[in-house]
């Protein structure tokens, strides 16, 4: 996994978001309880706060286009907004 | 009409009052309210009291409420208007029930006005926000109610709800429009806010947020009736109890199904991986597009940009693939990106070098980056990079490519220097030098002097320089450039061996000269001087120096007294003999009077060879001990077992493999593997450079298992070592063996003492999963084996079947080095001629070998 995924933010997240990205992933990751997925953590970080290691990370990606399977691999089927009338149809009963 | 029970009991004797009552009841209670009504008129009309009256009443209740949930709003109103008449005093009794009513007929101002009442009573409010809470089913119809004023506080709240509503199922919200502060806890309409909130949390799959919402929803309230699809929403689809049609429809409509659109994935997949035909591909492309429109919008852009790139890097057809995916896709910086190292990926470096420029672009237009700093140099060398790989016509297409930018560097060379006026870290550098090493004439020196101009502190230019320098014996210029280093850095463990290894290089080069030049004194004397040479054999190296200048010099005593020194300093007249040989090979003179080894004591052979070898590699000097000592060494090391150290089996290792003696090489490997498991992997590996020749498979097997042990043992550069040595069939399985084999392995080879025959020895073919193919294995299997096979067995037996083992087991492995050497059959036999001779009667040789 690249850096950018292990935090889970885009190839052009801010500083802001990297950092806040890193923070949310300590919280569910804290050091005292997995220390390894903390290492990652903080490994990911520090190469996405470095400008160098960061253009890097999207110079040197392995897997730059997932196939599509795996694109989709993960998939929860999107809940679509349909407007409010059919919700008002269930309302009057019919 | 009465029935004929009580038809029959006229009034004198009228049945009893409860009984009756509780027949009506149950006529109720059973949904005969039209029965129950006729039979309550004429129990009223034959008892005429107060509680006849109450339970006509009830009837009558029962009736409107069944034709209000019937839908006959209109009959309910009449018949509602008909006993308020007749009977006045239920004029509140019939107020629920008109409530409701009018609620259920949409006769919204009806119900709402007596709200603009002011001495309206609190029973009659409470049944009106009852109605409005349990029947309204769209808050905009008290939104746009007329009977209210618009700034009545129930109608503001109704329109902030109908919009909160509407906003909510028709795409993401904020919170700001959930707060929905006009609607209060009080309010008949506060279930509304409650499912608008729960609903907000179910579109952001935040499922406890949603559940706790539709649990503050009263479950009378009308809002209600949405709880069990939004569970089933939530939860796995599955609605708890059973939906209406409605119900069921919209389920269907809200929950998206992702399995076909995995479905035309896989199979854009698999039409790409065929990829000779671009029809399926496009179709397939087509499918997944529209798929993926109606079931995953938000991936939408994404999938477009991911068929394009595939398309682009595959050579399909790309205007078909634009058609199918509707027009090209959005080309942002990370599109430009992905495309970029796609093309690297698939070995296009002009079209990828063209698309990192793209990218540069781009993601500076975005904001990802500043248009000068660390992060577009890192492009540009990724650039220069790709350049390097490209051939004379793809370079003309990436010039004509990038033609329309201007500004933009074209050459390598351009590319790194703006690199690194962008960002002038020793990253940078590195890369330029790496390119500049591979160019003709003083390129690198060039970008060593630019190094050193921007980086003055940097030592790395520096080593260049002294190295490129001291390969051309160039030592004065060398030298100058290690004094520079040192001021920097004296204590760098590369600059503190140049000093000695250039020092000594200088000296070998001045005493090759005839006659030798006064300076080459000098120059041992600074040598001798440092305080380097002082420690361990080194003494010993300055005085071979010493010696090979006296001889030079033609001063025979002072060579005689050197030499004396030498050996008094190593302890042996063989040691001193062979470091002068050394030494002398090192300054290019004639060795070949010290070539042979003296004939006392050759037991000692293997400890000196051990130690000039040490020597040696210590002053990094090419080892080039004669062939004629190692295979000595050879024959005297299975005579003195156990009698040498660790680092001098390494170090006769190193020299038995250099001349690849492999039977040595195997002695040694076994001693090795007695001396404990610190070294178990290394001596397997140095006996599977034993094997190589003779058993590959062995080889392998035992390079297999010390990578094995290695990785146990985290020794990480033996372990890498070892994978080196495999070839690609046993790199696939290096994962796979388990340390049960890896210990059987280790046990048999640490009991295979002795050097195998040609193809004996133990090949671990059942460790691999494989079988012997031979015929015997496959007829002990139980297979079918042809008589031809065993024909084919019988020839393959031993060709030396007759002749002496021992002159059998010479022979192939004499073969077998001369494969390894690459020499010709014929070489092969002329150096067994020459190396074999001594042992051969005089009056067989010259004729034999004819």
């Amino acid at each position: 996994m690249t850096a950018r995924e292990i935090l889970g933010v885009e190839m052009n997240a801010t500083d802001e978001q990297v950092r806040a990205a890193y923070l949310d992933k300590v919280k569910e990751h804290p050091p005292d309880r997995s220390p390894d997925e903390f290492e990652r953590i903080r490994d990911a970080y520090d190469t996405l706060r470095d400008p160098r290691r960061r253009m890097n990370d999207i110079l040197l990606s392995r897997r730059p286009v997932p196939s599509f399977t795996e694109l989709f691999a993960g998939l929860e089927p999107e809940r679509r907004f349909v407007g409010p009338n059919p919700w008002l149809e269930v309302l009057k009963g019919k | 009409m009465l029935p004929k029970w009580l038809k029959a009991k006229t009034a004198p004797e009228l049945p009893d009052f409860a009984a009756l009552a509780a027949a009506i009841r149950g006529l109720i209670a059973g949904g005969k309210y039209k029965t129950a009504l006729d039979q309550a008129k004429d129990i009223h009309k034959a008892h005429g009291t107060p509680a006849s009256e109450s339970l006509l009443l009830d009837a009558y209740a029962a009736r409107i409420k069944s034709l209000v949930e019937g839908g006959l709003n209109v009959e309910a109103t009449a018949l509602a208007n008909l006993v308020r008449e007749r009977y006045p005093a239920a004029a509140d009794r019939l107020a629920t029930l008109t409530a409701d009513n009018l609620a259920r007929s949409g006769k919204i101002d009806e119900l709402l006005a007596p709200l603009n009442d002011p001495a309206l009573s609190p029973e009659r409010l409470a049944i009106i926000e009852r109605a409005i809470q349990e029947r309204v089913t769209d808050p905009g119809q008290i939104a746009s109610c007329p009977a209210l004023p618009a700034e009545h506080p129930l109608r503001q709240a109704a329109g902030a709800l109908q919009r909160a509503f509407a906003a909510v199922t028709a795409g993401p919200v904020t919170d700001e429009i959930l707060a929905l502060p006009e609607v209060s806890r009080r309010s008949p309409l506060a279930p509304w806010k409650m499912l608008v909130g729960a609903l907000a949390a179910m579109y952001r799959r935040d499922a406890q947020t949603s559940r706790r919402y539709l649990a503050a929803i009263p479950p009378g309230s009308a809002p209600a009736r949405l709880i069990p699809v939004i569970e089933a929403i939530d939860g796995d689809g599955t609605p708890g109890a059973p939906l209406t049609a409605a119900g069921n429809e919209l389920l269907s409509q809200v929950q998206g199904d992702a399995d076909v659109l995995k479905q035309k994935a896989q199979e854009l997949d698999e039409a790409l991986d065929d990829g000779y035909d671009d029809g399926p591909i496009v179709h397939a492309v087509r499918d997944l597009v529209s798929e993926c429109h109606r079931t995953a919008p938000f991936h939408l852009e994404k999938v477009k940009q991911y068929a394009f790139i595939r398309a682009r890097v595959e050579k399909t057809d790309i205007k078909r693939v634009n058609a199918a995916i509707g027009g090209p896709p959005s080309q942002d910086a990370a599109f430009h990106s992905m495309l970029a190292r796609r093309f690297e990926l698939d070995d296009q470096p002009g079209e990828a070098a063209a698309a990192w420029h793209d990218f540069r672009e781009k993601a500076v237009e975005e904001g990802w980056f500043p248009a000068e700093g660390p992060e577009v140099a890192a492009i540009y060398m990724q650039i220069a990079g790709l350049l390097g790989k490209m051939a004379h016509w793809e370079l003309k297409e990436f010039n004509v490519a990038i033609k329309s930018k201007p500004g933009v560097p074209r050459d390598a060379a351009a590319l790194y220097e703006r690199a690194t006026a962008l960002d002038p870290h020793p990253a940078v550098f590195v890369q330029w030098l790496e390119w500049a090493k591979k160019r003709k004439g003083s390129t690198a020196e060039n970008v060593a002097a630019r190094w050193r101009q921007t980086r003055p502190a940097d030592i790395e230019p520096l080593l260049f320089l002294i190295a490129t320098f001291e390969k051309r014996n160039a030592f004065p210029t060398a030298l100058r450039y290690l004094a520079e280093a040192e001021q920097i850095d004296s204590v760098n463990p590369e600059v503190r061996k140049a000093r000695l290894r250039l020092t000594n290089a200088n000296f070998f080069k001045q005493v090759q000269q005839r006659p030798v030049p006064a300076v080459a004194a000098r120059t041992l004397a600074a040598i001798a001087e440092m305080p380097h040479t002082r420690q361990g054999d080194r003494p010993a190296f300055v005085e071979a120096l010493h010696y090979i200048l006296a001889k030079g010099k033609k001063d025979l005593d002072e060579a005689r007294s050197r030499r004396a020194e030498i050996e008094s300093l190593l302890g042996s007249e063989a040691a001193a003999a062979l470091l002068i040989y050394v030494v002398a090979s090192a300054c290019k003179c004639d060795g070949s009077e010290w070539s042979h080894f003296p004939n006392t004591n050759r037991g000692a052979l293997p400890a000196i060879l051990a130690r000039v070898a040490a020597l040696a590699r210590d002053l990094e000097l090419a080892v080039a001990v004669p062939y004629a000592w190692v295979r000595e060494a050879g024959e005297q090391f299975p005579k003195i077992p156990h009698t040498l150290a660790i680092p001098q089996l390494r170090e006769l290792g190193e020299c038995a493999r250099a001349h690849h003696i492999d039977e040595f090489v195997y002695n040694i490997s076994a001693e090795g593997l007695t001396r404990g498991i610190n070294t178990e992997a290394e001596f397997l590996l140095l006996r599977a450079h034993a094997l190589l020749v003779r058993s590959h498979d062995r080889a392998m097997m035992c390079a297999l298992t010390a990578a094995g042990i290695a990785r146990r043992r985290q020794e990480l550069d033996l372990a890498a070592r070892a994978v080196d040595f495999l070839d690609e069939r046993f790199k696939e399985e290096i994962n796979k063996l388990e340390p049960a084999q890896i210990d059987l392995v280790l046990k048999t080879e640490k009991e295979e003492t002795k050097f195998p025959l040609p193809g004996r020895g133990p090949a671990y073919p059942e460790l691999r999963g494989q079988l012997c193919d031979c015929p015997s294995c496959r007829k002990a299997r139980g297979e079918k084996v042809s008589p031809l096979d065993q024909e084919e067995e019988l020839e393959e037996e031993d060709p030396f079947d007759g002749l002496p083992p021992a002159f059998a087991d010479l022979f192939m492995a004499t073969m077998m080095e001369g494969m390894a050497r690459n020499e010709s059959p014929a070489q092969t036999m002329a150096r067994m001629e020459r190396e074999m001779g001594q042992f051969l009667p005089p009056a067989r040789r010259g004729k034999k070998r004819r």
